[in-house]
């Protein structure tokens, strides 16, 4: 009878779990938990660098990601782009992704309406190129008007006020770049190694591991990872939003998640331990 | 975003997840749909954005302001209609042209700054920790590191039979692939996760959102 059971139990119909984890998700969205949220040093680090930036510096911001990983990464550019706007500081953004071109243009439309901040004159939106991405950034260091002539509403970058007194990476105190693919190792090898710019990462949680060892080697400012990194951000401006309504339905997610974990061992442990006997 | 949009999206989000139950025809066309949209967008987006600003305006800066150095664009534009060369079978071998431009030129860029990033500096952030050895938890993150490093290598190191000190050490370096492996692992559910915290935001945020229309 039990050994039947626990059979029923190690074959459990796939769709239950994701059912469970489906109400997890949904129910801190009722009942808000307010989880505490712990800053990582690799977060603080590019606040603290942003922080000591002047006012009127410059800002490249790479929006490298499309809708499918926009739960992680539209959070935190909106936080890292309201707090630079919070210290006056003026922003570029850009895209290698032709699908990041449109929420590029969002995210820098939507923080700089909540600030007044003016196209052209506080900041500017180059948008989409594509392909050879090396080019791009290598061209970015000689003359930025040489990969994007124009803007992403096709206006010459020649003729946009912002844009007269930055030339290249000479001009622009930090890169921070919003991945969800390759683009942090084209920013860390092309920009970084060749021209020693400063590049801080937001990327995906899948990405994370693979980019610790740029962070240790000193490569990067910083490191913010998914959706952990995007609530951690918020804090530090003390703006909540997205993220860190999120992290409450993440928190409970990973409890359940490590709960299936150890039910799985506990059920194919006594399977093995009967099957011994 | 108009009304039209946010049930599309919210349609569209339900055909996709109705694959946990099991595969049926709402998903292959939400599927089929997002691959055909995608080409699309990708085709126009690219036009606007690329073609315009790179080959159509410098030409016609060319031809109607006389700024003849504009011309040279023709160079690479060239080089890019003779990647097709390679449908036409008589003069398919002019496709070579533009792909030895490619390669000489990516491997000259490339070499040099990912020895510079990937392996230089790495070797700098394995062993710079040893130059400042503050407190205890500097000192046996250093060891922590370092061991891992060399005992990984060592893994993947197959010149010699994995027996002996050779094996145990490489042994211990899959402890350290494993741990690894692990964490990588923990960052993907997570990643996950907040993917499903998205749409299911934006699902419960669906009547607000049409309020405010």
């Amino acid at each position: 009878m039990q050994i039947k059971k626990l059979e029923r139990l190690s074959n459990m119909d796939r769709r239950i779990i994701y059912l469970l984890i489906g109400v997890v998700v949904i129910i801190p969205f009722f009942m808000p938990m307010n989880l505490p949220i712990y800053v990582s040093p690799s977060v603080q680090s590019i606040y603290d660098y942003i922080e000591s930036l002047s006012p009127g510096s410059v800002v490249v911001f790479g929006f490298n990601f499309g809708p499918s990983t926009m739960p992680e990464l539209y959070p935190m550019s909106l936080a890292v782009l309201r707090h630079c706007y919070y210290r006056n500081l003026r922003v570029i953004g850009l895209t290698f992704y032709s699908t990041g071109a449109v929420i590029g243009d969002d995210a820098m439309q939507t923080v700089a309406s909540e600030f007044g901040y003016k196209e052209h004159e506080d900041y500017t939106y180059l948008g989409y190129k594509s392909s050879k991405s090396d080019a791009i950034i290598l061209g970015m260091g000689e003359d930025i008007s040489i990969p994007f002539p124009t803007d992403y509403s096709n206006y010459p970058v020649s003729k946009i006020p912002m844009m007269q007194n930055i030339k290249n990476y000479n001009d622009i105190s930090l890169i921070v770049d919003f991945g969800s693919g390759n683009s942090p190792d084209w920013w860390i090898t092309y920009a970084g190694a060749r021209y020693h710019e400063k590049i801080a990462i937001g990327c995906t949680g899948v990405m994370v591991s693979g980019l610790y060892p740029y962070l240790k080697a000193g490569q990067l400012v910083g490191l913010i990872g998914g959706l952990k990194g995007a609530a951690e951000y918020e804090k530090l401006i003390s703006k909540p939003a997205k993220a860190t309504l999120g992290m409450n339905a993440q928190s409970i997610a990973h409890l359940a998640i490590i709960l299936l974990v150890v039910f799985g061992n506990v059920i194919f442990l006594l399977e093995k331990h009967r099957s011994e006997r | 975003m108009t009304v039209l949009g946010i049930w599309i999206a919210t349609a569209l989000t339900l055909c996709i997840y109705s694959f946990l139950y099991k595969d049926n025809p709402f998903f292959k066309f939400a599927e089929h749909l997002f691959v055909g949209v995608s080409a699309g967008y990708l085709l126009a987006i690219t036009y606007h954005t690329n073609f315009l600003p790179y080959i159509y305006y410098p030409l016609r800066a060319a031809a109607t302001e006389r700024k003849y150095s504009e011309l040279i664009v023709i160079i690479p534009s060239l080089m890019g209609i003779l990647m097709f060369s390679k449908f036409i079978p008589k003069f398919g071998w002019m496709v070579r042209l533009p792909f030895a431009f490619l390669m000489g030129y990516s491997a000259g860029v490339s070499i040099p700054v990912t020895m510079q990033t990937d392996i230089f500096q790495q070797i700098y952030g394995t062993a710079e920790p040893f130059s400042k050895l503050d407190d205890i938890w500097t000192i046996l993150n250093s060891i922590a590191i370092t061991a891992g490093v060399i005992c990984t290598l060592m893994y993947f190191f197959f010149s010699r039979e994995q027996k002996g000190v050779v094996g145990g050490i490489s042994e211990l370096g899959t402890f350290f692939l494993m741990i690894a492996f692990g964490a990588s692992f923990g960052y993907t559910v997570m990643a996950r996760i907040s993917l499903l915290i998205g749409r299911i935001d934006f699902l419960l945020s669906l009547p607000s959102l049409l309020k405010g229309m």
